[in-house]
């Protein structure tokens, strides 16, 4: 005899009911996870620092490497160089200097070449380089391999 | 004076054939010297002198090739054994002020010393009769003369403040002359002198010589010495002399930066030095309510409430991650402000009140992202919680609901 | 749809049927009993070993496509996973406990089949796919740990594979292998990432499919006391009685994996850089620890032999005893059993304590 509320209707039903929506607790979170968040990950091995038409000779820009400010210069020549933009004597950002040609701390006036070299000032040594790849129109900076 | 020179340059010629890698040059004199267990004889062996090959002869004269002390400094040989003060300056200066003959031996080496000496304190005692003076020797000494950049020289750079001091710091030698004598005592206590003499940054400290000259050592007029602070702290002194407060300290004769910072007491400034109630640097000239302490209170007021909210997001910060939450970006914005405080503190030197402004706008926006960081990660910590509770229910429902239908199963036998 | 007489309401069943012999795998399968007794309780660990496992590899397979592998991006990508990516955090630190949870369920399991005796024949290659189960589950927590690639985890590489570098004869060739090079560098991750997801894994399959297997062509064992007293003898059906129990077992398993990762989450620690000194205090995961301790009380040298050397000589000849218990105890004398079952239980007791040293020490 089916009754609409005989105990084993009833309980089917809650069992596939709390199935159902338990399992949409686990599931969900699932989907949200497979789907790609909308920041990507802070790419450390690899960023494109700038573009060939966005950098004019004899400038630079700093940029985030991984989670380390770093500093890309396209020298007078056209070419590019990057280093991290860690001062080696007490860690502050330096920046590109146009009017010397040079890459600049201001805190202490200390002061690098364009091949990262301390040439003049309190640093004691060059600053790490990167190394620079350009492809197209965009310019890449990886780690030194 | 130039016959003495020209001698010099005939005998040193003569020897310059005779040196050998193992042979020392000094001839017969420097034998004779060593066997008495002369200490200048066997500090010889350390001179860059003995080491371009110029002998005990080269500045005494004499005869190097006797073995007979009287025949070897006898008259007509040139022999001269002590020198005085004025006579040191003219044998050293006679090589290292002919820019011919030190071009063919050491062509990075200045040739001025001398004439720098003229201008100094020191050599313009000197000219006038006072022995009491620094000359070449005091400094360099006269057999053991070591490169500069060699740690045991006296003018090496960690060592050339114990030096001056020699002098400079006794009270009973000085007491003729008009000066102070506690500039090394404050010194040693100073950042330049801790930096140099305890942390060896022989780059980057400056010693004595880097802001009163070597040979033309001179304490630095009032209009030098933002300069010369400035060789170093660039910034700071560009800032200052485009400042209102560059000409106002030229009016009234006062000291760029030693009238706030000191001249060899420099101590770490702190931020209680900047205000304007009495004690602080700036009420040494202003007074209360004039446009000076006005601007004064705005910077202390500013970095003051900048250093609070630095307390604020590491509390936060901190409570987050003991709660397992992951703040690195918020530890990013929070390391982004301290160097915008670093350079806030660098641009009081501007005494402007819109370029301070433009600073802590940058600084506020990084605490503010510090902060957002924080308190979306305690968020999160609630919705995990929150979430947790949630699906923690629905299993309860379905456990409840399992339960039931196993007890709604055959039963066993 | 194949309606037919004998199926009017199950079209989808028919037409499986009417290709495959199932009739035969659902007698068998009414057929199927569990053992009901006061050891019953025992039985649902190899269960729970199993579904932590299934945690393991679903779990795995999404951190997969996130994790990055190398050196310089395995740290950042993890923490991109427990900071951005969402529910990074569950996947992960789920994935993590389940881990130790799978552990120490796999070891209660052992435990709980040695004092039952359950080794005994039939099932010897049972026990012995076992033992080979668990030791591929330990090689899965440390290749797994080295993974992230932080601090902890690189120095207790290090550790762990100096041990291994300890073996005489093969140990050096067997650790210039794992750590590909002299030491634990950023060619080392590569090798171990490979081992966690595709050597264990398939491994774990092969073995897992005959340790079943064997189960079910033997039936599961039946406590010794039922031999001499039929009358106590109950079971209970597999299909639907103890398949419920057992499922109603694993909710609450992962329930319980939920909880333990929001209050307890993984940590992300510092990131692992190969010029820095060790830290003090590096120590394995728990279920190295009484090993590691072990060595640890090992003087300096035993007669010709290195301390370590000797340790790790007792552990493998105390490990080889382990394996060969069903022929040691084949139940034919109760002196051999009693001293088999005390022994066991000395052991268990032994590496109780050594475990809790070594997180005191």
């Amino acid at each position: 005899m089916k009754r609409l509320f005989d105990r084993r209707r009833v309980l089917n039903w809650f069992l596939g009911g709390s199935t159902f929506a338990w399992l949409g607790s686990v599931i969900y979170p699932l989907l949200r996870f497979l789907s790609p968040p909308p920041e990507q990950e802070a790419a450390i091995s690899s960023v494109k620092a700038a573009t060939l038409s966005g950098m004019a000779p004899n400038s630079g820009q700093i940029f985030k490497f991984g989670r380390k400010p770093a500093l890309i210069v396209r020298r007078p020549d056209g070419e590019f160089v990057a280093f991290l933009a860690k001062c080696t004597h007490l860690d502050c950002v330096v920046q590109y200097r146009s009017d010397k040609e040079r890459i600049w701390c201001a805190c202490h006036d200390g002061f690098y070449d364009l091949n990262g070299t301390n040439v003049s000032g309190p640093p004691p040594r060059p600053l790490d380089a990167l190394e620079v790849h350009v492809q197209g129109d965009d310019v890449y900076v990886t780690r030194k391999s | 004076m130039r016959g003495f020179a020209a001698v010099l340059v005939l005998v040193f010629a003569g020897l310059a054939s005779t040196v050998t890698a193992d042979e020392l040059p000094g001839g017969e004199c420097l034998k004779c010297h060593l066997e008495i267990e002369d200490t200048i004889a066997e500090l010889w062996k350390d001179d860059v002198h003995a080491r371009a090959g110029i002998g005990c002869d080269g500045c005494h004269g004499g005869d190097p090739t006797r073995d007979v002390n009287e025949l070897a400094k006898r008259s007509g040989s040139g022999y001269q054994g002590e020198f005085t003060a004025q006579e040191i300056t003219l044998s050293c200066g006679g090589c290292h002020g002919d820019i011919e003959y030190m071009k063919a031996r050491n062509p990075l080496l200045p040739v001025d010393q001398l004439e720098k000496y003229w201008t100094s304190e020191h050599g313009k005692l000197l000219a006038k009769g006072e022995t009491r003076v620094a000359q070449c020797v005091s400094c360099h000494d006269a057999h053991g003369v070591r490169e500069v950049n060699d740690a045991k020289s006296p003018v090496y750079a960690a060592n050339v403040p114990a030096m001056c001091a020699h002098c400079h710091a006794d009270a009973e030698y000085m007491s003729d002359f008009d000066i102070a004598t506690n500039q090394y005592s404050e010194y040693v206590q100073s950042v330049h002198g801790k930096a140099l003499l305890e942390k060896n940054d022989v780059r980057g400290a400056p010693a004595c010589n880097d802001c009163h000259g070597n040979h033309g050592a001179a304490a630095p007029t009032v209009d030098a010495i933002s300069n010369i602070c400035g060789t170093c702290h660039s910034y700071n002194a560009e800032l200052f002399l485009e400042s209102s407060m560059a000409s106002a300290f030229k009016d009234k004769s006062l000291a760029d930066c030693v009238a706030c910072h000191g001249k060899h007491l420099i101590t770490h400034v702190s931020d209680e030095w900047v205000g304007d109630k009495p004690g602080t640097t700036c009420r040494k000239c202003h007074d209360e309510g004039d446009d000076g302490s006005d601007l004064a209170l705005y910077f202390t007021d500013t970095i003051t409430s900048v250093r609070q909210s630095f307390e604020e997001i590491e509390d936060l910060l901190g409570e987050a991650e003991a709660k397992g939450m992951d703040v690195t970006e918020g530890e990013d914005y929070s390391e982004a402000a301290r160097q915008g405080l670093l350079q806030a503190r660098t641009l009081i030197h501007s005494f402007s009140k819109p370029v301070m402004e433009d600073k802590v706008t940058e600084i506020a926006a990084n605490q503010a992202a510090a902060l957002e960081v924080g308190y979306a990660q305690l968020k999160a910590f609630e919705d995990r919680r929150r979430g947790l509770a949630i699906s923690t229910l629905l299993l309860l429902l379905l456990t409840i609901g399992v339960a039931i239908k196993i007890r709604t199963l055959p039963p066993l036998e | 749809m194949s309606t037919s007489p004998e199926n009017p309401e199950r079209p989808l069943l028919a037409w499986v049927r009417d290709r495959y012999p199932i009739a035969q795998f659902a007698e068998w399968a009414k057929h199927k009993t569990v053992p009901i007794g006061p050891g019953a309780f025992w039985y649902y660990f190899g269960g729970i070993t199993l579904f932590l496992f299934f945690i393991q590899v679903g779990t795995g397979i999404l951190l997969m496509f996130y994790y990055k592998g190398s050196a310089d991006t395995a740290f950042e990508s993890v923490r991109f996973i427990s900071a951005k990516v969402p529910f990074g955090w569950l996947i992960r630190s789920v994935h993590a406990w389940a881990a130790n949870l799978m552990i120490f369920s796999v070891f209660i399991h052992m435990f709980s089949v040695f004092f039952m005796r359950a080794y005994r024949k039939p099932r010897e290659l049972t026990w012995l796919s076992g033992i080979v189960l668990l030791a591929l589950l330990l090689g899965f927590g440390f290749s797994g740990y080295l993974l992230p690639w932080n601090e902890l985890a690189f120095f207790a590489t290090k550790v762990g594979t100096d041990i291994i570098g300890v073996i005489p004869v093969i140990g050096e060739p067997i650790m210039y292998v794992l750590r590909g090079g002299e030491e634990v560098t950023g060619s080392t991750l590569p090798r171990f990432f490979a081992l966690h997801v595709a050597l264990f894994p398939a491994l774990l399959t092969i073995f897992t499919a005959a340790h079943l297997f064997f189960i079910q062509l033997q039936g599961i064992h039946e406590p010794d006391a039922w031999k001499a007293h039929p009358e106590q003898r109950k079971t209970m059906p597999f299909f639907p009685h103890f398949f419920m129990r057992e499922l109603l077992l694993w909710l609450i398993t992962l329930n319980i994996l939920a909880v333990l990762a929001v209050f307890f989450p993984a940590e992300l620690g510092v990131e692992a850089d190969p010029f820095s000194p060790a830290p003090a205090g590096i120590k394995p995961e728990w279920y190295f620890l009484s090993t590691f301790e072990f060595l640890k009380y090992m003087p300096a040298h035993v007669g010709p032999m290195e301390g370590e050397e000797f340790g790790l000589l007792i552990i493998s000849l105390g490990f080889l005893l382990w394996c060969l218990v069903p022929w040691i105890d084949r139940g034919r004398g109760r002196a051999m059993t009693t001293i088999v079952m005390v022994t066991g239980m000395a052991i268990l007791i032994f590496l109780t304590i050594l475990t809790y040293l070594g997180f005191v020490a």
